[in-house]
């Protein structure tokens, strides 16, 4: 997860399938918009 | 609950019960002040030490809690907030201490016309209000609550502006409590910096929850 912050300018968060998520690399890191993002890069879920 | 999530929760902990210490150091300066209580105005001092250690200590648990996780995201933001809400809430456990002093320092007991005419007690009450209205935000992550405080800080800065004017008129009818009459000014002017630390401490809330910085904004763009 660190690794992709630090290579990338923009980050897409892919659920089951389904694109929930692509904002830049720093927008996504501090303040993702979709609640399942967040969860997922802060670890709640893997 | 993950161990980042249990690391949080007691560092909330933490956060409310030094914010406890600072809001009984405020509540205790008031009835000091208003009982010439010189013994109570002593324990306020002695409180000082232990928000200077909580300080330390929430501190140093950001610092493990930045190394070892590595947080994003609300957690993030939760451990900068924390950062500076610590400093700020210091910072008013440090003018409730310079107030504190300031008691122990006068002769006599303030007079009741002095208090009255400066409005100084209903100025203590409203400081003491913004601080637990601001804990109260931080606890249930409320952040009309925190946009609150901006309205009810304006009442500590309308009386810190006229207190000067206040003062003078006292002090033309009864010049020989120049010695009290500063001592009062001095603490309504420490007061009205309680209502700024506890802004900056409701900018630091919104900023957790909303992820806005509104910092040097407008009022009404906050």
């Amino acid at each position: 997860m660190q690794q992709a912050g630090r290579v990338s300018d923009k980050t897409a968060f892919f659920y089951v399938g389904e694109l929930v998520e692509y904002d830049d690399t720093k927008e996504m890191f501090t303040n993702p918009k979709d609640k399942r993002t967040q969860n997922y890069i802060t670890g709640r879920f893997s | 609950m993950s161990k980042l999530d249990n690391e949080l929760k007691l560092l909330k902990e933490e956060v409310v019960n030094m914010w406890t210490l600072v809001h009984s150091q405020l509540v205790k300066g008031l009835s000091a002040l208003l009982n010439f209580d010189k013994d109570l105005a002593r324990e306020v001092v002695m409180i000082e030490k232990r928000v200077n250690g909580a300080e330390l200590k929430i501190d140093r648990d950001c610092e493990n809690i930045f190394a070892i996780y590595s947080p994003v995201a609300v957690d993030l933001r939760l451990l900068l907030a924390v950062l500076k809400i610590n400093t700020n809430l210091e910072r008013i456990g440090d003018i409730a201490d310079g107030i504190a002093k300031l008691i122990i320092d006068t002769d006599n007991c303030f007079k009741p016309e002095l208090l009255e005419s400066t409005k100084i007690v209903e100025m203590y009450h409203e400081a003491i209000q913004i601080v637990e209205e601001i804990l109260a935000a931080f606890e249930k992550e409320d952040t009309a609550l925190a946009r609150g405080i901006f309205k009810r800080d304006e009442f500590l800065d309308e009386i810190n502006r006229t207190a000067n004017e206040l003062i003078t008129n006292y002090l033309k009818n009864v010049p020989q409590d120049i010695d009290q009459a500063l001592n009062i000014l001095s603490i309504i002017r420490r007061l009205e910096r309680v209502g700024d630390q506890s802004e900056n401490i409701a900018e630091e809330i919104i900023f957790y929850l909303e992820a806005k910085v509104i910092k040097h904004t407008s009022r009404k763009e906050r």
